[in-house]
């Protein structure tokens, strides 16, 4: 026990009091909150209209009724002549929407008869990459639409405006865009924070001869690879943790006013559930990397034959994003990574699945053991260490 | 007399990537490193490996320092088998040798403790052998540098310190002055003699005659893998030099 503190202390102080090895592990998260927070602030640039902006609305040939329900909701009304004017005015955002109306629209309305002919018709213009446009365009339409149906209403779908039909709470909209969301998120910034320290700590040393000093001491191969295993998992954890932080702080500016605040959501009981599924998978991801490392003999190579399990875990966390809905099988639990996702998943959805979760913890726990047997196999191996 | 290290027909063939045949210029498939090698090394000798490049000396230690396992035949290093327990037989050896290296990224001074603790070596214990190799190999001044920034004749002393912090009674040591410059390889010669004055036991392996006179008590001479003669320095030479009884020896082995 005391040789695997020695070991997990030498590697802890290796990577964590090199400036280098530091700007690798954590640069991730900041630039994940930068990045998130420029790429919040724009699209609600580009999504928000002008505070007090009343919709310029070009009309041909107007008609009355629409025009009198456009004013008195605060449109500014004007009636032109030259459409291929009017219609550069809305491209160059001098003017939000042109209204073209059939002629005499409301008396032919009046008179229209399902069964005659062709309807009078009106045609909307707009530029959906202006915002003002766009917004004065939804309210055109709705405004057309409520017109239409009212004129030939037989019944109403939710008509009443003062009642909420959608029963959904924000809570849960919060919990289901957190349940696909966080099991792809977590299991890559785990995977990134390994895949940063990993193959440095066990192919490097290998590479540059410093493993072979390592072998010849009296340490046990064994205590060998549960110091790098641990060591490596805690460090893969503070990486993780500060990248999935970033992440977390930068959301709400990515996707403003989604109701789907984390904090309001997720209970401290949540939190813990989470804490063992986190901790399970870290081991198994770290034992993963370990072994592959072990196996490569260049920091590069290592790196390379990572690469690939790396993004099977993302596929694995989209594939759960997909969505999984129901119970699952519990044999599905015993799939490494797939279980984690799903034990996420369930947790994130306000739906923890208590077997699944001890099936998952325990064969991750149990796999990784098994891997670190395998290590101490290979590093016992002069085939495998020394490339004979 | 006791024997430190006893080996008793050590054994070890490499097999040849396409690519390491081809850089060898031969269509073998296996090399035969070591050949059914057998030889003893008394308690507090120095015993001396000779042979040209490629004959086997670095296998031979290799396998004594457990860093690979013989095809055959055994080693019992102060009671413990290298095939059986070679976790007893890293307790009681240091290895020095060229391929071992420290982390760039820790000093001498962090190295030497790491090691020490992992020898379950007491932090008095490892500060007053700290103090004494220091101060023999002329480390103080570069103690608390980074490996990584250290020159070359300094990184071979870091690494020899270390690799005697846990003060092993067995050294084995492969090419004790290769790659030194002639001040420091005094300093590691003078050095071995100390060690042996203090009871330790040596082998270490050299294709130079001069050292291998200066130091050794016994002599084996490997040529292509085997144990072609092995005696006392003295016996060996019967009043010629070394350097005169090696080829001799030579000779008459690629006579056969
Ligand atoms: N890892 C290896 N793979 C293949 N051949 C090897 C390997 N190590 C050593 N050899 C071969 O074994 C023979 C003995 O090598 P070595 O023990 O290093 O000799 P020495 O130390 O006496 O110069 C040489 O022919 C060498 O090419
Ligand atoms: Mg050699």
């Amino acid at each position: 026990m005391k040789d695997i503190l020695i070991i997990m202390k030498k590697e802890l102080v290796r990577f964590l009091t090199d400036k280098r090895m530091l700007v690798t592990l954590f640069m991730p998260g900041v630039l994940i909150y930068i990045m998130y927070s420029l790429m919040g602030g724009l699209l609600t640039d580009m999504t928000t209209v002008d505070e007090g902006h009343k919709p310029v609305v070009l009309t041909v040939n107007s008609s009355e009724i629409v025009a009198q329900m456009l004013t008195s909701s605060g449109a500014e009304l004007t009636e032109v002549t030259d459409i291929e004017k009017a219609k550069d005015d809305i491209a160059n955002e001098n003017a939000d929407v042109l209204l073209v109306f059939s002629e005499n629209f409301d008396s032919k309305v009046m008179q229209y008869d399902v069964s005659q002919g062709k309807a009078p018709d009106v045609e909307v213009f707009y530029n959906s990459a202006s915002a003002n446009s766009s917004e004065a365009y939804s309210i055109v339409y709705a405004l057309l639409d409520t017109y239409e149906s009212s004129l030939s209403n037989k019944f109403d779908i939710n008509g009443n405006v003062d009642v909420s039909y959608d029963l959904t709470s924000d809570e849960d909209m919060a919990a289901m865009f957190y349940s696909s969301l966080m099991p792809m998120l977590l299991l890559m910034l785990l995977f990134t924070g390994a895949s940063a320290i990993t193959p440095e700590s066990i192919a490097g040393e290998k590479e540059r001869g410093t493993m072979a000093t390592l072998l010849v001491s009296p340490v046990s191969r064994t205590k060998i690879a549960l110091g790098k295993v641990f060591s490596l998992s805690v460090i893969a954890l503070v990486s993780g943790a500060s990248s999935t932080a970033g992440t977390l702080l930068a959301l709400p500016k990515l996707i403003e006013g989604s109701g789907a605040d984390i904090s309001s959501v997720y209970t401290v009981n949540d939190y813990i559930t989470v804490a063992p599924v986190i901790l399970s998978t870290v081991l198994f991801v770290v034992t993963l990397m370990s072994i592959l490392s072990t196996y490569a003999n260049t920091v590069k190579e290592a790196q390379m034959i990572s690469s690939p399990f790396m993004m099977i875990s993302i596929a694995i966390g989209v594939l759960s994003m997909a969505g999984m809905e129901g119970g699952h099988n519990v044999y599905m639990y015993l799939i490494p990574l797939y279980n984690s996702s799903m034990c996420l998943g369930d947790i994130f959805s306000l739906a923890p699945n208590s077997v699944g979760l001890l099936v998952t913890c325990v064969s991750n726990i149990v796999y990784a053991a098994l891997g670190v047997l395998a290590m101490t196999k290979m590093f016992d191996s002069e085939k495998v260490m020394f490339r004979l | 007399m006791e024997y430190a290290i006893e080996v008793k027909g050590l054994d070890k063939s490499f097999k040849l990537s396409a690519k390491q045949q081809k850089a060898e210029k031969t269509k073998r498939k296996t090399v035969h490193a070591v050949d059914n090698i057998s030889f003893g090394v008394k308690k507090g000798e120095i015993y001396g490996l000779l042979g040209s490049n490629g004959a086997g000396k670095t296998t031979t230690l290799r396998m004594l320092a457990t860093l690979i396992k013989p095809d055959a035949g055994d080693a019992v290093i102060d009671g413990a088998s290298i095939v059986k327990s070679p976790a007893d037989v890293r307790g009681k050896i240091g290895f020095l040798t060229s391929e071992l290296k420290l982390e760039d990224f820790f000093s001498v001074d962090y190295m030497f403790n790491f090691f020490a603790k992992l020898h379950g070596m007491t932090e008095e214990q490892t500060n007053e052998r700290k103090a004494k190799l220091f101060e023999s190999f002329g480390i103080n001044d570069f103690a608390h540098v980074k490996v990584g920034n250290l020159s070359t004749g300094m990184k071979q002393k870091a690494s020899l310190v270390v690799a005697l912090a846990h003060d092993p009674d067995i050294i084995i040591f492969d090419e004790p002055t290769n790659g030194l410059d002639v001040i420091t390889a005094k300093v590691v010669t003078d050095f071995l003699f100390k060690l042996k004055e203090s009871g330790k036991t040596i082998i270490l392996s050299t294709h130079i005659f001069s050292l291998a006179e200066k130091l050794c008590d016994r002599i084996g001479i490997i040529i292509d893998g085997k144990m072609t003669a092995e005696d006392t320095l003295e016996a060996f030479c019967g009043g010629k030099s070394l350097e005169e009884r090696f080829f001799e020896v030579y000779e008459a082995e690629a006579a056969r």
